[in-house]
């Protein structure tokens, strides 16, 4: 019923590649074991996760709309492939000049304890699942690598994070102040993907649910404070997509606007709580236990929201640069 | 996939932001603030920005919609008055309506020069609008019309009236409902004014007793009515379609100055006004994707404007009320006329005109997410 934005074809079999690879992650995964070593074999193979690399000109392959739409299909599934860790490391290189800067490893981006922003020292490996070995952050203007121990756990079950081991390496690159704020803008279209992938899709499932389960006699979605509940939900999905759609978009047509990918991260980062909060309402007790994957939506989308800024600290963030106060620079 | 600002639209876009700087207009003493809205409506329409996405034959641009969105953003980013809410009203003629109705009344609504209004509700048909009773007796080439409105908005002011009566069986629901255009001088029309919680008058009962309106003025066929109306509502949902997105522009780029006058904004204010602004440019996009997804498709709206209005009412009435506790108690102790407050209090009735939040959310459950009735 709802009329969606035309996806062009090439679009339009993307994002059926990606919820191919993103359904076999749901199917398979036992509650037990946060494997994804498969999902990201079939993410390299479809070669997703090089999308913002480098063509000859030094351009992007993929524009921000195709990587949204990837993001988006495989957050539906909570999964734990390192891709947008990887997504967002590859960016930094190219917006640094530099290419592979450990060749044949799979790279995170690393940040400072407090998830606030890209760091070299005192810092944390994000989204450091497997293969990721290897880190790149930034020392002033200077991009650094660093080796990781291990990845330790992460409240975000299936997205651990990693301590770096080794010292931090100058890798040669440099981002100044206007290519730390496209890699920022970047970064918060990404994340924003995420929390709208990660929260449409616990809600679809809370609504189908609502639909079977029976009390009283009927089925739940027949109470009107059931369906206020989903109805809310809704709203807080289409205006991220609507926020998401805009900011890919504002960051493609090169206008240079980082204002709507401020805008969709720091919406995103509250509504997406509260939509995955509303579902777990829906499914009652059931989504308080662990089999359950309704915690795994609520785990990411509290963490995605901290990453690179909360959405307080972005509306702060905005008015600032709004008001000319600041030129766009966190 | 393209929310483009084409080239001309650009133009389209400097261009007004400089007829604004030098087109600004205040109200005159005891003007009514709907005399004043309709005066600035005919002075947007003589430098031709009124009608934008509407057709040409009949006084507008043959624009696409992105040009609403664009002069409710620069309308809103000037602070000048709102943009006019004719994008709701009227619609139904270019679906409905015969060209002889289209040439006679489109026109003047989009010039100003006309005021329309919307009898819809009655006392005993408000969110459950398909129990109206107003009847319409054919009576030759004629109806005879009686019954009562209530909460019609500008009704002392209007020259026509939309009206819905039934022309069906009593009790008939949705069926044998139809839509009539009223001159609102017929004789048999009683309009009495009522006084808001604003202070001011924004909306009317009417009283019809044996009314006549020549068969000519019914739009569509019979019983066309309730599609008429579902279609007239879905548009008053939007954002851009009613002109709101300029109204809170407008209300939080003053506040922005209001809040920041001395120089110094609390760090508790920063982060409100940040908040708000993160709302109102997620409606604006909203409304953006909103209109390219309706011109992509050539498709009219329906009922996915339910989650418009919601956003539209929530930013309403989310500004508003910070607004109150940014600006302090002095909006509270000052004597009559405190605008903030008038304000605030007008946009409590965003979530209960137009379908109040309730029914949108019914709306939104049970059609677009097909949750058991
Ligand atoms: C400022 C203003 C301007 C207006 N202008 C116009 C106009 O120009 N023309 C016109 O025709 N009308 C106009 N209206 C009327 C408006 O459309 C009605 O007020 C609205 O449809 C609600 O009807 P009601 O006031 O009778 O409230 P009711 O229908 O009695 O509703 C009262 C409460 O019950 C809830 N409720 C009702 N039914 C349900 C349900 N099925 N499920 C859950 N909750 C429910 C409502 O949400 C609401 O909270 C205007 C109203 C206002 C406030």
């Amino acid at each position: 019923m709802t009329a969606t934005l035309h996806e062009s074809e090439e679009d339009v079999a993307l994002r059926r590649t990606v919820a191919d690879i993103a359904e076999r992650c749901r199917s398979t995964r036992a509650a037990e074991v946060d494997d994804h070593t498969s999902c990201w074999g079939a993410l390299v193979r479809s070669g997703l996760t090089e999308l913002r690399g480098a063509d000859d000109d030094g351009a992007p392959l993929a524009t921000v709309g195709q990587v949204v739409i990837v993001v988006e299909e495989m957050a539906r599934a909570v999964c734990g492939a390192p891709l947008v860790g990887t997504l967002l490391a590859t960016e930094l290189q190219r917006l640094a000049d530099v290419d592979h800067v450990v060749p044949d490893e799979a790279l995170t981006v690393l940040l400072d304890q407090e998830l606030r922003g890209l760091a070299a020292d005192d810092a944390l490996a994000w989204d450091a699942g497997v293969p990721v070995t290897h880190a790149v952050g930034l020392d002033g203007e200077n991009l650094v690598v660093r080796a990781l121990e291990g990845a330790t756990g992460s409240q975000d079950l299936s997205r651990p994070v990693a301590v770096p081991a080794g010292d931090a390496e100058l890798v040669g690159g440099t981002l100044d102040a206007d290519a730390r704020t496209a890699f920022e803008a970047f970064a918060h279209v990404v994340l924003a993907a995420d929390l709208l992938g990660a929260s449409g899709a616990v809600l679809e499932s809370a609504i189908e649910y609502a639909g079977q389960r029976v009390q009283f006699g009927q089925p739940i979605g027949t109470f009107q404070a059931v369906q206020h509940l989903c109805a809310r939900a809704h709203v807080q999905v289409e205006a991220q997509r609507s926020a998401v759609l805009f900011a890919a978009w504002s960051l493609d047509s090169g206008q240079g606007d980082v204002v709507p990918a401020i805008v969709a991260k720091a919406y995103g980062a509250s509504a997406a709580v509260e939509v995955v909060e509303k579902a777990v309402q829906v499914f009652g007790g059931v989504a308080i236990t662990w089999e359950f994957p309704a915690h795994r939506h609520l785990r990411r989308v509290l963490l995605d929201a901290e990453v690179l800024g909360n959405g307080s600290a972005l509306s702060g963030h905005l008015f600032d640069v709004v008001e000319g106060r600041s030129d766009g620079l966190q | 996939m393209d929310f483009s600002d084409s080239s001309e639209i650009a133009e389209f876009r400097s261009g007004l932001r400089t007829w604004l700087v030098d087109h600004t207009i205040t109200p005159e003493a005891e003007e009514s603030e709907a005399m004043f809205l309709k005066r600035w409506h005919q002075v947007l329409f003589r430098g031709g920005w009124v009608g934008l996405s509407w057709p040409t034959e009949y006084g507008g641009k043959g624009l696409s919609n992105a040009y609403d969105v664009v002069l409710n953003e620069e309308i809103g980013a000037s602070g000048a008055p709102d943009a006019p809410r004719i994008g709701y009203m009227g619609r139904a003629f270019l679906q409905w309506g015969t060209e002889e109705q289209r040439e006679r009344f489109l026109p003047g609504l989009l010039s100003g020069d006309d005021y329309w209004c919307q009898g819809f509700s009655e006392p005993n048909a408000g969110s459950d609008l398909a129990n109206l009773s107003t009847r319409a007796v054919k009576d030759g080439d004629r109806y005879r019309i009686t019954g009562q409105k209530v909460w019609t908005s500008y009704a002392e002011y209007a020259d026509y009236c939309i009206l819905l009566a039934r022309t069906g069986e009593p009790g008939g629901r949705h069926k044998g409902v139809s839509a009539f255009v009223v001159p609102m001088k017929s004789a048999g029309i009683d309009v009495r004014p009522i006084v808001a919680a604003t202070g001011e008058s924004e909306f009317c009962e009417m009283f019809f007793e044996d009314v006549e309106v020549a068969e000519e003025n019914r739009i569509g066929a019979e019983g066309d009515g309730w599609a008429i109306a579902m279609m007239t509502v879905a548009y008053e949902r939007g954002a851009a379609d009613v002109g709101y997105l300029s109204k809170f522009g407008a209300a939080l780029g003053e506040l922005r100055t209001l809040v920041s006058s001395d120089g110094h904004v609390p760090p508790l204010a920063r982060q409100r006004l940040g908040e708000l602004e993160v709302r109102f440019r997620v409606l604006t996009e909203h409304v953006r994707r909103r209109l390219t997804e309706r011109e992509q498709n050539d498709s009219l709206p329906g009922p996915e404007m339910s989650v418009d209005k919601i956003l539209m009412t929530d930013v309403d009435q989310t500004l508003h009320r910070a607004a109150l506790e940014l600006l302090g108690p002095s909006v509270l102790t000052t004597g009559p006329g405190s605008r903030w407050l008038e304000k605030y209090i007008y946009s409590r009735a965003a979530s209960i005109y137009g379908g109040s939040e309730q029914v949108q959310l019914n709306i939104i459950a049970q059609r677009l997410l097909g949750m058991p009735r």
